[in-house]
């Protein structure tokens, strides 16, 4: 090759400008593709919030219909009161232990950690009176007396669960 | 229970009317007002409706007192007990040193627990007015506020309660204060709306309850209230979601 110009000790600083050039682009990519993944307690809290709104959206018509500002429509009722009992199913798992300490995201009391059994029986008493109201619903087709008494406790869940470990 | 055991002398403590029979209905009537709200928060969602009523009782009772200090009888009339700050700490400083004045209706202090009872109540009724549970209760003039004006009431609605517990807790060790201190029974007062003669100046005593205009003033509040609450709209679910 004779006297090529990229030998020897002339090309060390060629190498080092690309070296520098080369990770460069590579951390402009990398910083493009991977965005830092949001923290734990983060995504905990979206989760159960974005749970219980969909949740109070749902239960809404179902206590508009028990307190009589809207009649009974059944086909209404069985999709609303299916929805809250599928949802309900999603709260367990948005209340790790990460997304309490510190947390300015969440009305939820720190009392729900350290009351942990007790808030656990909460949750799986609103799982079972929700899917009790599901039931209900797909049998009756009046405010009759079954309906009224499973959506109450159910509407009696949400109030308890708020007065122990919501803020005010 | 001195003055009651001894039978024969029935007439050794003459008595003077203070309190009028539309402040004493007021003061006992919101006192079971208070107790129901409580109660029927407590005892859970099913109950809400006399949670409601309760409130509409505490609001119409409230503002006719606000009404009755201004036109009520002598000692229920605001400019004749309601002092101003210096003449208040004045008296809290007598106080402290044991020789305060008498005063037949209200003191000084007693003064700033009946205002503070009485605000603290009226903007707990209100609030309450245009309050949501979030579940599915909605105060009845919800329909009227914002849903974001309506969840910062309903915040301030609990948390007021507490101050309102602390207030009523400081009005009733005040009033146990005066008996065990100063022998004055200031819970019978309240019932039977008189007062020893003895401890009262000449024209301390009232002659009438005006219990006439008291009555037309209620009735006034009452159709007032009733007509706001009926013709607010029903609030009702969105059902596109």
């Amino acid at each position: 090759m004779g006297k090529t110009l990229y030998t020897g000790r002339r090309a060390a600083p060629v190498f080092f400008l690309a070296g520098l050039i080369a990770t460069a682009a590579v951390q402009r990519v990398y910083a493009q593709t991977a965005a830092p993944a949001p923290s734990p307690s983060k995504q905990a809290i979206e989760a159960r919030k974005a749970a219980f709104v969909l949740i109070g959206q749902n239960f809404k018509p179902v206590g508009d219909t028990l307190q009589g500002r809207t009649p009974y429509d059944a086909e209404q009722i069985r999709k609303r009161t299916a929805r809250v009992a599928f949802l309900a199913e999603l709260l367990p798992e948005t209340f790790p232990d990460v997304s309490n300490v510190g947390e300015p995201g969440t009305r939820t009391k720190p009392e729900a950690w350290s009351n942990r059994a007790d808030f656990d029986k909460k949750l799986k008493e609103f799982r079972e009176h929700s899917a009790a109201l599901a039931q209900v619903a797909v049998r009756e087709s009046s405010t009759s007396d079954a309906f009224k008494a499973a959506a109450t406790a159910v509407a009696q869940d949400c109030k308890t669960c708020h007065d122990n470990y919501r803020t005010k | 229970m001195a003055n009651t055991e001894n039978s024969k002398q029935p007439a050794a403590v003459e008595q003077r009317l203070v309190w009028d029979l539309p402040v004493r209905i007021f003061h006992w009537t919101l006192v079971l007002a208070v107790a129901v709200a409580y109660v029927t928060h407590w005892l859970g969602i099913s109950y809400f409706k006399y949670h409601v009523w309760s409130g509409y009782v505490v609001l119409v009772l409230v503002t006719f007192r606000l009404l009755w200090g201004l036109v009520g009888t002598r000692h229920a009339r605001f400019w004749n007990f309601v002092r101003g700050p210096v003449t208040t700490l004045r008296y809290g400083r007598d106080w402290l040193r044991g020789r305060e004045p008498h005063f037949a209706g209200h003191n000084p202090l007693g003064a700033v627990m009946v205002i503070v009872l009485l605000l603290t109540l009226f903007a707990q009724a209100l609030f309450g007015l245009f309050g949501n549970d979030e579940i599915f209760n909605v105060g009845p003039l919800y329909a009227y506020a914002s849903n974001e004006l309506s969840l910062q009431l309903t915040s301030l609605h609990r948390q007021l309660f507490y101050w309102i517990a602390g207030a009523i807790g400081l009005h009733i060790l005040a009033v146990l204060a005066h008996y065990l201190f100063k022998r004055e029974r200031l819970v019978r007062a309240m019932i039977t709306g008189r007062k020893p003669k003895h401890k009262l100046s000449d024209f301390d005593g009232i002659h009438s309850s005006r219990a006439g205009l008291a009555a037309v003033l209620v009735i006034a509040l009452v159709t007032l209230l009733a007509w706001l609450v009926n013709s607010a709209p029903l609030p009702v679910a969105d059902l596109s979601y």
